[in-house]
């Protein structure tokens, strides 16, 4: 299985990847993109079990992902990890197709919490 | 002639008194440290620190949130949001990049703490700068001295000096 990590900032990358692991998903196959466009190509060449996204990148941004993604009838399973994490920004993620938004700053045991019924 | 907002206005205090609670969150989840620990509060900024900033906007009220530190601090920031080691240097840019990311992280906090009853603000982008920040004739700026778990920090609060708004009649 494998998890696609969508940040533009490395440190994150490797933040949500640590994370992963210490929840338990470290058997997964990690991969990265640095921004939305990047993980459109990757998912379109090889579509991972799941895909870890930030709200606000360059070039396309985690919402305008998932709408393409919806567009062209994909149902890999997404959710945003973000700091933006209003009442409204959940319902236009929600509404898009996204199955969670995880907040920063997160814990393991919020990942575990979360990703384990969409992973199983 | 001016209108009373129906939400009220935020003080610079309370801003910043949000920082320091967003600061203690990502100590303790973030970066692996106990705490923050407020030493002080004060209204001028320390010359010579670096670090990142960022923008929480809305539509009455425009903030500049800022984490700063020594460089060696920032470096032990950085080194603490990767779970790296004290003994592995970081690249500038990854310094900086990490560093910001807490500014974000932070800004998420803030703009959650402040926005029961205040419309929703929008978070910007995170710069990192070595250098000192001033404030203009316009703006006020708040600060905190706070120990991130054993880095010495700053944490600021930088916005347009409150206008005082009158009901109509």
């Amino acid at each position: 299985m494998s998890i696609l990590i969508v940040d533009d900032s490395k440190a994150m990358r490797i933040i949500v990847a640590r994370t992963l692991r210490q929840a338990g998903f470290g058997n997964h196959a990690l991969q990265e993109a640095t921004n939305g466009a990047e993980a459109l190509a990757a998912i379109k060449g090889s579509p991972p079990d799941l895909v870890l996204c930030d709200w606000n990148m360059p070039e396309m941004n985690g919402i305008e992902l998932l709408e393409k993604l919806r567009s062209a009838h994909s149902k890999v399973k997404f959710g945003f990890v973000t700091s933006e994490a209003s009442p409204e920004m959940k319902e236009k993620a929600e509404a898009a197709g996204a199955l969670f938004v995880i907040t920063k700053p997160f814990t393991a045991e919020m990942f575990q919490q979360t990703l384990t019924p969409v992973l199983s | 002639m001016t209108t009373e907002l129906p939400w009220r206005v935020l003080s610079t205090d309370e801003c910043l008194d949000a920082l320091v609670r967003a600061a203690g969150e990502v100590c303790a989840r973030a970066l692996g440290f106990g705490g923050a620990l407020l030493k002080r509060k004060r209204s001028e900024i320390h010359e010579g620190l670096c670090g990142a900033y960022i923008a929480l906007v809305s539509d009455d009220v425009a903030l500049a949130l800022g984490v700063t530190s020594s460089r060696e601090g920032c470096l032990n920031l950085a080194q603490a949001l990767l779970g790296m080691e004290h003994d592995k240097r970081l690249s500038p840019g990854d310094v900086a990049d990490a560093v910001g990311e807490i500014a974000n992280i932070l800004a998420g906090s803030v703009k959650r703490l402040l926005s029961n009853g205040h419309p929703s603000f929008k978070i910007g982008l995170p710069i990192f700068i070595d250098g000192t920040l001033y404030p203009s004739e316009n703006q006020e700026a708040a600060v905190a001295e706070v120990d991130l778990g054993p880095v010495s920090s700053e944490l600021l609060v930088v916005r347009h000096k409150p206008v005082r708004r009158e009901r109509r009649p």
